[in-house]
């Protein structure tokens, strides 16, 4: 138990999993009693992505060189860290919002690769970049299926059944969390 | 603050990723609508350039606030603060060369957007008035940045960069949403994303740019003192340029009319034929397209020579024009034209259109199917040129013509002065 209280403690996860929470319940509550679904798939992403965002930070610890000289198995546990955000950050937002579970999930896979990514390559402190940059343009733009570039890009608020906005979180989330898991903080 | 500080901090600020971030989204959105084929939006004229430019920063904005924010930290984020705070130098002196190297750089990427953008704008209709219209933009996004700055410094948290990121965003989107609603009227135009998009003949009101020019001076004055005080509790004093600016805009928008939009005079003045030929003018905006109307223009004053009262000018006119129109003229609606496509039919067809109403612009209640049998009328025959009718529609716009022809040639005319009598008659002129 001590362990993992501690790892916990090295992870800023006291303070982030509330706080990303709150922030998960804020940005949903900003649409509430819209009654256009699409508002509500658009709050939804940005809830997952502002959730993770926060507890991105701590996917990492404050000093990577002294992680790597521990005797510690890391990329399992990384990826398992960041595996329990995502359902963390996703599971709470399928239950405050009304936008279908099916997007809401696969919002929280695409991002918390996308966080991981951004986590290994400029640092923890950067983790909310990729994410949020995603996100904001993402949701913005109409939920077109056609170009497929288009539906690529607009992954996050495609359809539920969309293959293509499947294809890319399913892309980015194994392939961040890998990426992460591998190489760590910077 | 030397020229050399500057330098370095635009090497080793947050400068150079926000402007890399700027200027590929601003381009990433117009290969995107190239690619959806919505070129509409922007080609067909230099103020929608800049308009569509300006929606854009709903996702710029956060970004430049997280840029700054995220700047703001970094002697905290090294560690430097205590030994930077030995010094004895004033707070200004470091944070200055940081913001103007963020600010500068935030502000020419979104002119190199406009310039990217501007490659594919084609129009006979050059001018300078959507000037402004970027200008705004751009010190829009230098102000977003100092605000990022002046947070960052206030709450210098590593929560802040990303709270404040969706924060804003979520703010931006309040306009958007309820313009989808009514029109923005009042302080919702001072928002740097403009929501309500711009055709080829409506511009921004010059008090709507003013009062916006007015606001986010004043934010990034005040971005820039909370950056910038020697403690961070003198930085109430920022609150005084955000207030003076919100007043100040407030007040100088209140001067523009409801909507924020008006008509651009110039793009709607006429740009007639000079050759001998009986007149043909359309709006300036369409210049380009006056030569394949002069022909079919003319045609179609050829057909209503029959007429009593037989027009002598085929003028293009914006659809809401003010009546009566003179017996004398032809007035062609501007919605014939699609931008960047040009005239909406060619030849006989284009004739026709001309012809629609007895040579009037649809005005008040428009009934459609008399006006496509006045047209064939003036023609000589049905169906006229142009795309065919099918369904029920065509069957009984068929019959109807089939009773007109069984008339006296009296009650033909009479029939069809009444139609073009009522157009012509028609008040319109609703504000756009």
């Amino acid at each position: 138990m001590r362990p993992l209280v501690l790892y916990l403690r090295s992870r800023q996860v006291p303070l982030a999993l509330p706080g990303s929470l709150l922030a998960v319940v804020a940005v949903v509550m900003t649409s509430a009693g819209a009654l256009n679904p699409q508002r509500q798939v658009i709050t939804a992403c940005l809830a997952v992505a502002a959730g993770l965002a926060v507890l991105g930070q701590g996917f990492g610890g404050v000093d990577p060189e002294l992680d790597r000289t521990a005797a510690v198995r890391w990329p399992p546990l990384r990826m398992v860290h960041a595996g329990v955000a995502a359902v963390l950050v996703g599971g709470v937002t399928v239950m405050v919002s009304t936008a279908p579970a099916g997007v809401v999930l696969r919002a929280a896979l695409g991002f918390v690769g996308l966080a991981a990514l951004a986590a290994a390559l400029f640092g923890r402190q950067l983790a909310w970049t990729l994410p949020v940059a995603w996100a904001l343009p993402g949701v913005v733009m109409p939920p077109m299926s056609e170009p497929l570039v288009v539906a690529v890009l607009t992954w996050p608020v495609q359809p539920q059944d969309s293959t293509p906005a499947l294809l890319a979180a399913v892309v980015l989330g194994v392939g961040g969390l890998a990426v992460h898991a591998v190489r760590g903080t910077p | 603050m030397s020229a050399r500080m500057l330098l370095v901090e635009l090497r080793r600020s947050t400068a150079i990723p926000i402007a890399i971030i700027i200027i590929s989204f601003g381009v990433t959105n117009f290969y995107i609508l190239e690619l959806t084929d919505q070129t509409g939006l922007w080609q067909p004229q230099w103020a929608m350039l800049a308009g569509l430019q300006r929606v854009t920063l709903i996702v710029l904005w956060p970004a430049a606030l997280a840029a700054g924010a995220w700047q703001a930290r970094r002697d905290r984020r090294s560690g430097m603060t205590e030994l930077v705070g030995t010094t004895s130098r004033p707070t200004w002196s470091r944070s200055l060369p940081a913001a103007f190297a963020v600010g500068i750089c935030a502000g020419l990427a979104y002119l190199v957007v406009t310039a990217a953008g501007a490659v594919a704008v084609s129009t006979p209709y050059q001018h300078l008035g959507w000037t402004p219209i970027a200008l705004v933009g751009a010190l829009s996004l230098v102000a977003a940045a100092w605000l990022g700055l002046g947070v960052g410094r206030l709450l210098p948290s590593v929560y802040t960069p990303p709270v404040l990121a969706v924060a804003s965003f979520i703010l931006l989107l309040a306009p958007m949403e309820l313009s989808k609603y009514r029109p923005l009227t009042g302080v919702w135009l001072l928002t740097p994303n403009m929501s309500s998009p711009l055709d080829e003949l409506t511009t921004l009101a010059p008090a709507v740019t003013g009062g916006q020019a007015a606001l986010f001076a004043g934010l990034a004055l005040a971005g820039l003192a909370a950056a910038a005080v020697a403690k961070r509790r003198f930085a109430l004093a920022a609150l005084a340029p955000a207030g003076l600016g919100l007043v100040a805009g407030m007040v100088v928008v209140s001067a523009a009319p409801a909507t924020g939009l008006q008509l651009d005079p110039a793009a709607a003045a006429e740009v007639c034929t000079t050759d001998d030929g009986p007149k043909v003018c359309v709006l300036r905006i369409h210049a380009d397209a006056l030569d394949s109307l002069t022909g079919p223009a003319r045609q179609a004053l050829e057909r209503m020579a029959v007429l009593p009262t037989a027009p002598t000018v085929v003028r293009e006119v914006v659809d809401d024009r003010p009546g009566p129109q003179p017996a004398d003229e032809v007035w062609f609606a501007s919605a014939n034209h699609t931008p960047g496509e040009g005239w909406e039919a060619e030849g006989n067809a284009l004739s026709v259109r001309v012809l629609a109403g007895g040579g009037t612009r649809p005005c008040g209640e428009v009934d459609y199917r008399e006006r496509g049998l006045t047209a064939a009328w003036l023609w000589g025959a049905y169906p006229a040129p142009g795309p065919p009718l099918h369904g029920t529609e065509g069957a009984e716009r068929l019959a109807e013509w089939e009773r007109i022809k069984t008339l006296p040639a009296a009650d033909q005319l009479r029939w069809f002065e009444g139609v073009r009598a009522k157009y012509l008659a028609c008040p319109g002129g609703g504000t756009p």
